[in-house]
């Protein structure tokens, strides 16, 4: 008796299962188009930014603009798995619309890996009804760790670059920070200052839903 | 403010017709092959491959050199590099203390001409090839990766989305700066920090407006039965023909003549 009992419960509990697992498969896939959708207008966005370079002395290596803004939005607003892997779309389209490829680890860490990392955005999480002092600290936050995160990842692919198409004995190192300091350096700024400027004006728009 | 978008240009040509999937792979095969070559037959074989490339891709010259210009800086420096460091053999003349060997002049030539045949040859798929085609082709080439739970269906849609509103945000965009401008808004003057505030008010309503339209365009997908990966069926579907063999197997042979000719 006591094992029928039993047997009856874990059916039990297995039948509750599924029919919640099902509802949440129902739940979860609107939800996820709903995602999915805004990820891709978010990319186009980036892309879209893209386009519109601020020129300066740093011409020559790289290029300065907004991309960042619209994936660290969304990595605010929807977590860092989605910011990721919208992060890594945005990557691929990059590359689509301006091919730039060296080797093969150069083009895994400068398209894939480096505007993926843009995702860490959401290690900052802003709950709705926060201050407005706090929201602003945490877009900024998230701001310099995605920006710090995609340097690093430029960074170690200049190392490649320069390993592999300098002569031994230079300062490969130096030149990769150079290189890609003199155009991160001032987008992570104009980055930051627009998600400033967004968290004052905007901050419903930054918080996250879950 | 004129913006071009994506680098494709349409002609008529065999490199367009090729499949997508035929592309990718070949351009996959053709970046790692490249650095078999190390003597001059070699990069010389690289160079005219390259070369009948882009000849029989119909693509006027000055959009190669186009998609060449950013990485230019990169090459001459890299070009400076090799040929004033690399101190092997005699030197060809000296300077102060710069000195330019053969063997430093023999390898800044080699790996500029690495460089170029490398980004030509990324540069011609992406001219050749519209984005949407490059999707295709990396959903299927990729697909085996499902089994390794990476998203590549979602991956696939949230591309071709982007792709696809590019163009409608860059009108958008033109008809709210156009807007701004009427009303005094400057955004092409002044320093970095001014030029990042300026570009806000054009920020503010591409974020509304995308976002608006994100959930019009969940709404309307739901309605016409979206429901992920599973049944989705394809209006356009690729087709591997005679030619994108005979291209791999062209690489193939590229890829023995290389090992065969390299010192």
């Amino acid at each position: 008796m006591p094992s029928a009992a039993c047997g009856c419960f874990l059916l039990r509990g297995r039948k509750e299962n599924v029919r919640k697992n099902r509802g949440e498969w129902f739940m979860s896939q609107r939800e996820r188009t709903l995602i999915l959708v805004e990820g891709a207008l978010v990319v186009a966005l980036g892309a879209l930014l893209n386009l519109v370079k601020f020129s300066g002395p740093w011409a020559a290596g790289g290029s300065v603009s907004l991309e960042m803004v619209p994936i660290i939005v969304f990595s605010l607003r929807r977590g860092m798995a989605w910011g990721m892997f919208a992060g890594f779309v945005y990557g691929i389209v990059n590359f689509i619309m301006g091919p730039y490829f060296m080797n093969i680890i150069q083009f895994l860490l400068d398209y894939g890996l480096a505007f993926l990392l843009v995702g860490t955005a959401a290690i900052a999480r802003i709950k709705a009804d926060e201050t407005k002092a706090k929201t602003m600290f945490m877009a900024g936050l998230g701001t310099v760790v995605a920006g710090v995160m995609r340097f690093l990842s430029h960074y170690v692919s200049g190392i490649v670059f320069y390993a592999s198409n300098a002569p031994h004995g230079q300062p490969v190192a130096l030149y990769s920070l150079i290189y890609n300091g003199t155009y991160m350096g001032p987008s992570v700024v104009a980055d930051l200052i627009v998600i400033l400027i967004l968290a004052a004006i905007m901050p419903n728009m930054l918080t996250r839903r879950s | 403010m004129e913006l071009i978008i994506g680098q494709y240009v349409p002609r008529s040509s065999v490199i367009h017709r090729l499949d997508p999937r035929a592309k990718l792979i070949g351009v996959f095969l053709y970046v790692i092959i490249v650095f078999l070559a190390n003597n001059w037959p070699t990069y010389a074989l690289l160079a005219v491959f390259t070369a009948s490339g882009v000849a029989l891709s119909n693509v006027p010259l000055r959009y190669i050199v186009r998609g060449l210009k950013p990485v230019l800086f990169l090459i001459v420096f890299t070009f400076v590099l090799n040929a004033l460091f690399t101190h092997q053999g005699p030197a060809l003349f000296k300077f102060g203390w710069l000195e330019l060997t053969s063997a430093g002049f023999i390898q800044a030539v080699f790996i500029s001409i690495r460089l170029l045949v490398l980004i030509v040859a990324t540069t011609l798929l992406t001219l050749t090839t519209t984005p949407i085609d490059i999707t295709d082709g990396l959903e299927q080439l990729l697909s085996p990766l499902k089994k390794l739970r990476f998203p590549v269906h979602e991956f696939a849609l949230m591309m071709a989305i982007a792709l696809r509103f590019i163009p409608t945000l860059v009108e958008e965009t033109e008809k709210i700066m156009k807007a701004q401008t009427a009303r005094g808004a400057e955004f092409s003057s002044g320093s970095l920090v001014k030029r990042a505030k300026a570009i806000v008010p054009l920020l503010v309503p591409l974020f509304v407006g995308a976002f608006k339209r994100a959930e019009e365009l969940a709404m309307a997908m739901e309605a016409r039965g979206y429901r992920g990966d599973v049944g989705r069926t394809k209006w356009r579907l690729l087709q591997w023909q005679t030619r994108d063999t005979v291209l791999l197997a062209s690489i193939a042979l590229l890829t023995a003549a290389l090992v065969f000719l390299r010192g």
